[in-house]
């Protein structure tokens, strides 16, 4: 476990409206989740090509996360980002 | 870690002080900007797809991997988009310069909903997590306002915000804890800020 780098950048934060102690952040420096409400962040963008812009979540089904990055690419994980493929939607 | 357990530790303190002491700003000019540096992400339930607000304005993801630009009653830069889960047809846009705008029929046609709103500087939005009536937007040099009544009326909340004014983003939590409903975390390019909802 570790923290958010230092004075970086946040563009956008994702709750886990189940389990609100999960959130997600996404930046220059990457994606991060928080187990813990925010005191503690784990980097979870491994297999996510690109700078993400913004982070949101399927709300029924909250393990499913998308990312845009900069490029427009939109990236999609089924188990609460551990793994990203790149992907449309509704696949 | 110790310096972001700090900072939210005394985050929390400051802001739950500034619930008692806060004022109501009284509405001032501001000239409109057209560009935005924040982005709105949202799952939209009534067509499984996604909605993203950004500079270049509202755009829906296709199933074939496209990026369709959707119209909009004014080519301006967005800051946020939220949609009502429980009434899926039912979103809002926010924007500097634009203010917020309320479509209940699927974006089909927006309404503008700024009163009570300071200047139209709007630059992050986000939905209550359980309360569909209640929103909350940053109003660039003004702070946090909310409405009780699906964008018909805003309020200033009595907070200073977090210490880093330039907010990109907001995001309502109903992690435990809170005096109140919640909390709401704002993006910032200093990093992520926590602050009850106590208000």
């Amino acid at each position: 476990m570790g923290s958010l780098p230092t004075d970086t950048m946040v563009r956008s934060v994702a709750v886990d409206p189940i389990t609100p102690q999960r959130v997600y952040a996404a930046g220059p420096a990457g994606l991060f989740r928080s187990e813990d409400g925010g005191l503690t962040w784990t980097n979870v963008d491994d297999g996510l090509v690109g700078e993400p812009l913004a982070v949101t979540l399927y709300p029924a089904a909250p393990e499913t996360v998308f990312v845009v990055t900069t490029d427009g690419s939109v990236w999609k994980s089924n188990d609460g980002a551990t793994t990203w493929h790149t992907t449309g939607p509704d696949e | 870690m110790k310096r972001t357990i700090f900072t939210l530790i005394i985050l929390t303190c400051l802001l739950t002080l500034a619930a008692c002491t806060g004022k109501t700003n009284s509405p001032v000019a501001s000239a409109p900007t057209r560009t935005s540096d924040s982005i709105g992400l949202a799952y939209d339930p009534a067509t499984g797809g996604l909605l993203k607000a950004d500079n270049q304005g509202l755009s829906r993801w296709r199933s074939d991997g496209v990026w369709e630009k959707l119209a909009m009653p004014e080519e301006a830069g967005l800051s946020g988009v939220v949609v009502n889960p429980d009434r899926p047809g039912t979103v809002y846009l926010s924007g500097p310069g634009l203010g917020i705008l309320r479509s209940e029929d699927a974006g089909k046609s927006w309404k503008e909903t700024n009163a009570g709103l300071p200047n139209l500087d709007v630059t992050a939005l986000s939905l209550h997590s359980f309360r569909r009536e209640t929103l909350y937007a940053w109003v660039q040099d003004e702070g946090i306002y909310r409405t009780e009544d699906g964008g018909e009326t805003w309020v200033r909340v009595p907070d200073r915000g977090p210490p880093d004014r330039d907010v990109r983003g907001l995001t309502h939590s109903t992690l435990p804890g809170s005096m109140n409903t919640g909390w709401l975390y704002a993006a910032t390019p200093t990093g992520a800020y926590l602050s009850m909802d106590c208000f």
